[in-house]
């Protein structure tokens, strides 16, 4: 893929983070009413290989209420990731195909 | 209707639930008693009330406030990075 797409990936990028942030600070708000947390710390696996595009993710992730990235292993393509309840590493994020094709594609 | 009363119209109730919100969130601040990880849980928290405020401050309309809405938005995550890194590295059970 050309790198003439990367503006186009970044908007639609921004776009679903401002999605997924307004959806994840309702889900994180019902969880604090009806009191269902269960907060665990999870290694979550990348397909992102350039340091600056797994900053990106993880500043994504902490963007996105719920997730918060404690720390990054770039060599082995991996993120500490804390969560507020159990989840599947595909919601953790969803951003990622996109971030790929923004930065590294 | 034109845009600016169309805004009029819908900024109420837009603060309404945003104030509803913010007070939500803050009852989950204080409703979890002590147990493993809360530190994280209440960063989770924290960030609703981040993005709320965020939300309200650009919809005010101030352009001074806007940057700084947005410069928030973007230094946020540094700062819960370094809590949460800190508060791992001091629990008892981190190797």
């Amino acid at each position: 893929m050309s790198k003439a797409m990367r503006p186009f990936w970044g908007i639609v990028y921004f776009i679903g983070l401002v999605y997924y942030i307004i959806v994840s600070a309702r889900d994180v708000f019902i969880q604090c009413i009806n009191g269902k947390i269960d907060p665990q710390v999870m290694e979550i696996d990348t397909i992102l290989n350039r340091p600056v595009s797994m900053t990106i993710l993880a500043n994504s992730i902490t963007l996105t209420p719920g997730t918060l990235t404690i720390d990054i292993f770039p060599e082995k393509q991996k993120l500490l990731v804390a969560v507020i309840s159990p989840r599947s590493q595909k919601d953790v994020i969803p951003f990622e195909g996109w971030i790929k094709k923004m930065v590294e594609d | 209707m034109n845009i600016y009363s169309f805004m009029e119209l819908i900024l109420p109730y837009f603060y309404l639930i945003a104030g509803i919100g913010l007070i939500g969130v803050a009852l989950g601040l204080f409703r979890f008693g002590q147990r493993k990880n809360i530190v994280y849980a209440r960063l989770h928290i924290l960030g609703v009330m981040d993005v709320v405020c965020i939300l309200v401050i650009i919809f005010l309309g101030n352009p001074v406030a806007i940057l700084a809405a947005l410069a928030h938005f973007f230094l946020m995550p540094f700062a819960v990075h370094s809590i949460s890194w800190a508060d791992l590295t001091e629990a008892d059970d981190y190797v």
